[in-house]
């Protein structure tokens, strides 16, 4: 699989579409701004990616991972640094959730907002390109970046399509990112749709 | 007694809707269940009159729970309040005649479904 720089350009936009539709859902979350990178898109290995993702000064992460099937298969993951998880719950939750609960809660609630933040760029992507995919239930995992990456089912040197975006809540400093990967046989179906996505809109301008 | 039942298998997200719903009508009575099956059988017991019912969930997904509930209480006013937001999913919901609320859990959505069960229209 190698993108041109037209289907990259067209994949960043479709991403951005949803990324855009997570941002909604976690400024409502949040009741601050929310900003996001724009997607950087790459072929990596999981040991790359993590490379990427990590922050020197908390190297471990709270990650939510939920699997989508369908046309395309993607592994969905939402990281931030473990200490911040705590406080990203008490913003989702305001005072539904009585304090002395609420640790014993984090693991259910992150996993709440995983659901509804993969769930947003998921969906909008799927619109977007005809598609149809069915989530699994999300799984919250604590640890390196590397280790909550790692898939046992395929090795750790095969390339994957990587769609990372780094999001920012400023008057919460609260940072993480979103990433998606594709093994290469639904990297290279994405590609199709992209493409047939790209002949769409050339159809509909000329 | 107006009776409500939150289906979800987050226990945040019901003790999240639960609350938001006391608060807008504080003579409400809600129900939880976390599952399909859960809320099949507690519906045989509690009659609930208006159900908020979550799509994702291990088990019977929230469509199908919804159909068997409707069938089996045709006076119901069911609302699936979901974090997926695919078109596929709003079309299956528009199919079953039941309100679509999009995940998260704000004031504005519960609001919605509440005025959904009053007999309003969305």
């Amino acid at each position: 699989m190698k993108l041109n720089d037209i289907e990259l350009d067209a994949l960043a936009e479709v991403f951005n579409l949803g990324v855009g539709q997570a941002a909604h859902a976690l400024s409502q979350l949040a009741g601050e701004p929310v900003q996001l990178s724009v997607p950087k898109i790459a072929l990596l290995t999981a040991d790359e990616i993590s490379a990427q993702v990590v922050d020197p000064r908390s190297p471990r992460v709270c990650a939510v991972r939920q699997g989508f099937s369908g046309e395309i298969a993607t592994e969905a993951v939402l990281m931030f640094p473990e200490e911040q998880s705590l406080l990203l719950v008490q913003i989702m939750v305001g005072d539904s959730v009585p304090l002395d609960q609420l640790s014993e809660m984090e693991q259910e609630a992150l996993a709440e907002i995983g659901n509804i933040l993969l769930n947003s760029v998921v969906a909008s992507v799927a619109d977007t390109l005809g598609i149809r995919l069915e989530g699994s239930l999300p799984e919250v995992q604590v640890g390196s970046s590397q280790e909550v990456l790692r898939d046992d089912n395929r090795p750790s040197s095969e390339p994957l399509l990587s769609l990372q975006i780094r999001f920012d809540i400023d008057a919460r400093q609260i940072q993480g990112y979103l990433a998606f990967l594709l093994d290469m046989e639904s990297g290279d179906t994405l590609e199709r749709r992209i493409g047939d996505f790209i002949a769409g809109v050339t159809r509909n301008t000329t | 007694m107006t009776r409500v039942m939150v289906v979800d298998d987050s226990r945040v997200s019901r003790m999240m809707i639960r609350n938001k719903i006391e608060t807008l009508r504080p003579g409400w009575t809600l129900v939880e269940a976390a599952s399909g099956e859960d809320a099949i059988a507690q519906a045989q017991q509690q009659a609930p009159d208006h159900v908020t019912m979550d799509l994702n969930m291990g088990g019977m997904n929230g469509f199908e729970a919804a159909q068997r509930l409707l069938t089996l209480f045709p006076g119901l006013r069911l609302a699936l309040l979901t974090a997926n937001i695919q078109e596929s999913s709003r079309e299956r919901a528009q199919a079953l005649g039941v309100l679509f609320v999009a995940k998260p859990v704000t004031d504005a959505a519960v609001l919605a479904l509440v005025q959904h069960f009053e007999g309003a229209r969305p």
